[in-house]
């Protein structure tokens, strides 16, 4: 990898192009990092100097177990979209003109309806009587209608319908540039399929499986309209708690901490996985 | 941390004012006032009871926005006030004036000989009635079986089925205690964990709901068996011949507040518009636009019979249940809220 870096003459941004950073580096330094910091600064600054906010968010009330359930879900939806995507994806990457015009027109149509009104649309279907009770009752799979609103199930697979188009997009785009003659090599040495699933398409595969998960994971840890409209008394993820703490009781000390803290967590485990995949895909490629 | 910051910069903003309106006349009218609210079908019959008709009296033009909350909070600290009346629920109103975002209201202005009782506060006042109330849904529930009071709501051998409750502390906890017992005038200061108890025994069977659309939607639909629910959620719809009925018994009385953020340059203007709201006519063409109950007795009398069968306030109705205690949810909401989302988790 280093070698052909080496070997091609790198681009070099001109100087004219370097007097444009500052505006994009402004714009952010103004409407993300100080409003940022401001929420950082108010979570330990408010109402009073010191980490009160923190204490109360870890501990003995909901807070720190709300903060987990998100992790827990997040998790498990980008599992979820992983599974679903990555054959997907494969199958799509192989295709040409006509055909990949479609299914990336249809991966990316989807992102043209609001999560609010996908959402809506799960609350009708997952109701007693709507069309998914009605399928397992004539399937004979229930007896009765079965609770499907106000459990995790019905909040995974809402999230995972709004956020597959996330994991599919990445994945297509990796998988497209794997060279397919690495394949027909691998073929000819003699691999079986399996093995060449694993040692050669997998491997090359990991950099688009990092940015879906990583796109997907945070993306999950911030839901809030499709947990709230799906869920029940026991799906309550960190932005809803962050939002009534905000909107209803105008702490918005203890917001900022809960959200500080979901941020700190995020940006660990997105280091932590960060490490992990670039350790496997090194090894895997070695 | 906004606090340094805030009394200059009004200092700054007050100056500026006075010197651009010097040659004017002092306690001149604005040309127009902003009153926030939240949108919708309430907005409508604002429109209708409120804002045409104090337009064509003063001449002063209502401009609308969106009521939301935080933001009442961000432009009172920033001394950069947008609204100078909003409509917010009463308890969120009590909230805001504990934490002194509000201006205190001119008594000598509004008048409040014939207001309900228990309505005016110093610094919010109720403009409506609303009521969270028991509903069931005619095809789940069988009419000899139909809720009487909470306790029989509570009661899973009367009817099976899930029940509808707001997944806040607020309201299904007063709902609770009354299920559990406790008398309507006997209900503050809450004791948090016999509500908890309370609702606890049908724990299983409760579905929770997060918005007035979810709440209508679900016993509609028949999702659920019976519940608690707004008053004007569940009007239009058994008017509309859905499946569902209602009862104003044991009914908790809620209530949408005038509210003026503090550091309004328009304090007079709209004090003489929360004034002119809370007067009989315009309280009556309120209640007949939208079927929440008007604060003002003398309007009862402006309205038909049929009509006054649903407002929650009608002499038939009030007697039924009691107006929530806004202030208590104000000093005990969070750390109630916080017990509540504890107790829901595990």
């Amino acid at each position: 990898m280093a070698g052909i870096g080496r070997a091609a003459k790198p681009w070099t941004l001109g100087r004219g192009y370097l007097l444009l950073l500052p505006l994009p580096c402004g714009f952010l330094a103004v409407f993300f990092v100080w409003p940022l910091l401001r929420v950082v600064l108010r979570s330990v600054l408010d109402p009073r100097p010191n980490f009160s906010n923190y204490a109360k968010v870890l501990g003995a009330g909901p807070y720190a177990h709300i903060l987990l359930y998100t992790i827990e879900i997040a998790a498990l939806v980008t599992a979820i979209c992983l599974l679903l995507a990555y054959p997907v994806a494969a199958l799509t990457a192989r295709m040409r003109g006509g055909a990949l015009q479609v299914m990336t027109g249809l991966i990316v149509a989807s992102l043209w309806t609001s999560a609010v009104i996908r959402s809506y649309a799960w609350l009708i279907l997952f109701q007693r009587y709507g069309v998914v009770n009605q399928a397992l009752i004539a399937l004979g799979l229930a007896g009765a209608p079965v609770r499907i609103l106000q459990t995790t199930t019905a909040v995974a697979i809402g999230m995972v319908h709004v956020l597959l188009p996330f994991m599919l997009l990445p994945l297509i785009a990796t998988m497209r540039r794997i060279d397919p003659t690495l394949l027909r090599a691998g073929r000819i040495l003699g691999a079986a399929p399996v093995r060449l699933f694993l040692r050669v398409y997998l491997p090359l595969s990991l950099p688009g499986v990092n940015a879906g998960v990583a796109l997907v994971f945070i993306t999950s840890l911030g839901f809030f309209i499709t947990p709230s409209l799906l869920g029940g008394g026991r799906t309550t993820m960190a932005a809803m708690i962050i939002e009534e703490e905000a909107d209803t009781y105008l702490d918005w000390p203890l917001a900022s901490a809960i959200a500080t803290i979901l941020l700190a967590l995020t940006v660990v485990i997105y280091l932590a996985y960060g490490r992990l995949a670039r350790v496997e895909v090194t090894r895997s490629l070695r | 941390m906004t606090e340094p910051r805030r009394f200059p910069r009004r200092a700054v903003l007050g100056a500026a004012a006075a010197t651009l309106a010097a040659p004017a006349i002092v306690g001149a009218k604005p040309a127009s006032i902003v009153v926030a609210s939240s949108g919708g079908k309430l907005e409508e019959a604002f429109t209708a009871a409120y804002y045409k008709p104090f337009t064509a009296k003063t001449g002063i033009q209502i401009i609308t926005a969106v009521n939301t909350y935080s933001k009442l909070k961000a432009t009172v600290d920033a001394g950069a006030v947008e609204w100078d009346v909003a409509q917010m629920d009463a308890a969120a109103a009590a909230n805001s004036a504990k934490l002194g975002l509000l201006e205190k209201l001119d008594y000598a202005v509004i008048d409040r000989t014939d207001l309900v009782e228990g309505v005016p506060h110093e610094e919010y006042i109720p403009c409506d009635v609303a009521a969270a109330v028991m509903s069931w849904n005619t095809r789940n529930v069988a009419p000899a079986a139909a809720p009487q009071s909470w306790a029989e709501l509570w009661d899973t051998k009367r009817f099976g089925g899930q029940r509808g409750f707001w997944k806040q502390p607020f309201q299904t906890m007063e709902i609770a205690l009354m299920a559990d017992g406790v008398a309507k005038d006997q209900l503050y200061p809450i004791d948090v964990e016999r509500a908890l108890r309370s609702l606890e025994r049908i724990k299983p069977q409760i579905f929770w709901w997060t918005s007035g659309g979810q709440s209508a939607q679900i016993l509609i639909d028949g999702d659920i068996a019976a519940g608690m629910s707004w008053n004007g959620r569940v009007f239009d719809p058994k008017q509309g011949g859905a499946p569902v009925d209602f009862s104003f018994n044991q009914a908790l009385f809620v209530a949408d507040a005038w509210v003026i953020p503090r550091g309004t340059k328009n304090r007079q203007a709209a004090m003489d518009f929360i004034a002119f709201t809370l007067q009989s006519g315009p309280q009556a063409e309120f209640a007949k636009a939208i079927p929440y109950g008007p604060v003002n007795r003398k309007a009862l009398p402006l309205i038909d019979k049929p009509r006054l069968a649903f407002l929650p306030s009608s002499d038939e109705n009030l007697p039924k249940g009691v107006l929530q205690n806004f202030d208590w949810w104000a000093q005990n909401g969070q750390k109630t809220g916080e017990r509540f989302n504890s107790w829901m988790l595990g």
